[in-house]
């Protein structure tokens, strides 16, 4: 099994959500910053050294893989894993809202 | 606070890891002040002259970091990186307002934290446990060497004791921060970490950590001038050094910044050094006692009681014999050994000895202690047939052993604080625990 950073919860901060969705394209530390906030409209903002530990634990779980180890163009990219881990998150997030959906219908 | 040159300010600080921000907040004060942190080196700040301006400082630990990488990452937001601490705390500062923070997951920067404060304490602990059985393979459980076993107990109890107090600190504060951290309200991070203005505060600890370090080297070099540089003690020394270097040299280690960790211990071995021989200078009194032999008189003196038991009075004229005294506290053993051609008590074709050794003491655990080496490798049941209680015997109880080739004898005797332990070849027909005990006791 696969351990997360949030070993109790065993699910993706939102944070690690969105920095796993920005890595199924292959990017670099800014890139992966920058790609975060476009994804989620601004509303994620990742810190350099949050992002520097976040990679850090998902390469070594496998989730993800350095593709380039130059100093100043250090890449990353999803593997199969962490694909895994995302499906699993997405259809978790899913369940919830649908879930929620007649619930929080029948309540407007 | 000490001026280096007039463009340089240098200042003495320690803080805890559970105080960055108030660190960072006292950075930003400084450079609003019109000083600019320059380099961090254990607890020295060197800051340099600026233009007084409005900037964000941000002190963050990240241990698995590689500098570079990092430091990339941090610059391409907007910070610029200062200096970094042991290899693992991150200085940066940062003009800009809208910089978003280093560290924005609050959750992994407490671990972080956590595990920082809780490693120093934890290896240092770990460490004296480990080496204090691992020691007992090279102490020489000697029967003339009690003393040492407990002074190695006695000095493995004050250090422990010195760094319990010292790590209990660091702990209490863990705490008192895990609880303000567990209460605090989510969004107000600055908030999180609560000690504010602290300098004060940790001088004093340093202080006292230095008072505390300086005593316990005292003890040490007090109690056991001269085993000074024997095995235990050395070792001991050296495991000190050792955990203070590995300590403060961690970051370098990792670095491998093999010129740093030379200089630094150099200056660590030196300081310990000079401690020691202050203190060594200032105490170490007893040295003289123990250099004391007697020999021309076969009394034994302590303070003012003599203990005038001699060969004569156990019915041997001995040509030559060992004798020495040692004296360490409130406790005294004089050892006593004839080794050769002495008449009156063995076999004509042995070789013949007869020693006793006498043991006054107020400690009932250095007494017990010499008891248990005698008795060691006897069971309980031999023990009991040996003890002789008789009411006809003026000592508290004694031990006579006879061993199993008969060629000689050990017994000891004991009343309130003073041991008597003979041993004697065979055809010795003196009962030697009823003379010494006219001797020591009687009138």
């Amino acid at each position: 099994m696969i351990k997360l950073p949030r070993k109790s919860l065993q699910t993706l901060s939102e944070p690690m959500y969105y920095v796993l969705l920005a890595l199924t394209k292959e990017l670099y530390g800014i890139e992966i910053m920058n790609e975060v906030r476009r994804i989620s409209s601004g509303r994620v903002n990742i810190g350099p050294g949050t992002l520097y530990t976040m990679l850090d634990k998902f390469a070594s779980n496998g989730l993800i893989t350095r593709t380039n180890h130059s100093i100043s163009t250090k890449s990353y990219i999803i593997t199969d894993s962490g694909k895994e881990m995302l499906k699993e998150e997405y259809n978790r997030l899913s369940t919830l809202i649908e879930n929620g959906r007649e619930i929080m219908e029948g309540m407007r | 606070m000490k001026k280096k040159n007039k463009n340089e300010k240098i200042m003495r600080f320690s803080f805890y890891y559970t105080e960055l921000p108030a660190f960072a907040e006292y950075l930003q004060k400084q450079e609003e002040n019109g000083y600019r942190l320059k380099k961090i080196e254990e607890n020295i700040l060197t800051f340099e002259k600026c233009e007084p301006r409005k900037i964000r400082y941000c002190a963050e630990i990240f241990r698995s970091a590689t500098h570079e990488d990092f430091i990339e990452l941090c610059k391409n937001e907007g910070w610029e990186f200062v200096d970094v601490y042991h290899g693992e705390l991150f200085v940066f500062r940062t003009q800009d307002e809208d910089a978003i923070d280093i560290m924005t997951d609050q959750q992994e920067k407490n671990k972080a934290c956590a595990k920082r404060i809780l490693k120093q304490p934890g290896i240092w602990l770990c460490l004296f446990y480990i080496f204090k059985d691992l020691l007992r393979i090279f102490v020489n459980v000697d029967f003339n060497d009690i003393f040492e076993l407990s002074i190695i107990n006695y000095i493995y109890s004050v250090i422990i004791a010195l760094f319990f107090f010292s790590v209990f600190i660091r702990i209490v504060d863990y705490f008192i921060w895990k609880i303000k951290v567990s209460r605090s309200d989510s969004k107000e991070n600055s908030e999180f970490f609560s000690l504010k203005n602290t300098l004060i505060k940790r001088k004093i600890y340093n202080v006292f950590s230095c008072l505390t370090t300086i005593i316990s080297y005292g003890f040490l070099i007090y109690l056991c001038p001269k085993f000074f540089l024997k095995g235990p003690i050395l070792l001991s020394a050296l495991f000190l050094i050792f955990a203070y270097f590995t300590n403060n040299n961690f970051g370098e280690i990792k670095e491998k910044k093999w010129r740093n960790i030379l200089s630094k211990s150099t200056k660590t071995i030196f300081c310990i050094y000079l401690f020691a021989l202050a203190f060594f200078t200032i105490f170490n009194n007893g040295a003289e006692r123990l250099m004391k032999s007697y020999s021309d008189s076969l009394n034994a003196t302590y303070n003012s009681q003599n203990i005038p038991i001699t060969l004569s009075d156990l019915g041997v004229e001995a040509e030559t014999f060992e004798n020495e005294i040692r004296v360490k506290g409130t406790s005294l053993v004089h050892f006593y050994t004839v080794i050769s051609d002495a008449e009156g008590l063995y076999n004509e074709d042995d070789d013949s000895y007869m020693s006793y050794n006498i043991l006054i003491t107020d400690s009932s655990y250095i007494q017990q202690k010499y008891i248990k080496q005698i008795l060691k490798d006897y069971d309980e049941y031999e023990k009991e047939f040996m003890k002789v209680t008789s009411p006809e015997t003026q000592w508290d109880y004694y031990y006579k052993i006879k061993h199993d080739d008969e060629t000689y004898y050990n017994g000891f005797a004991v009343k309130d604080n003073i041991l008597v332990n003979i041993d004697w070849g065979v055809n010795c027909e003196v009962d030697f625990f009823e003379v010494a005990y006219d001797k020591i006791f009687g009138e």
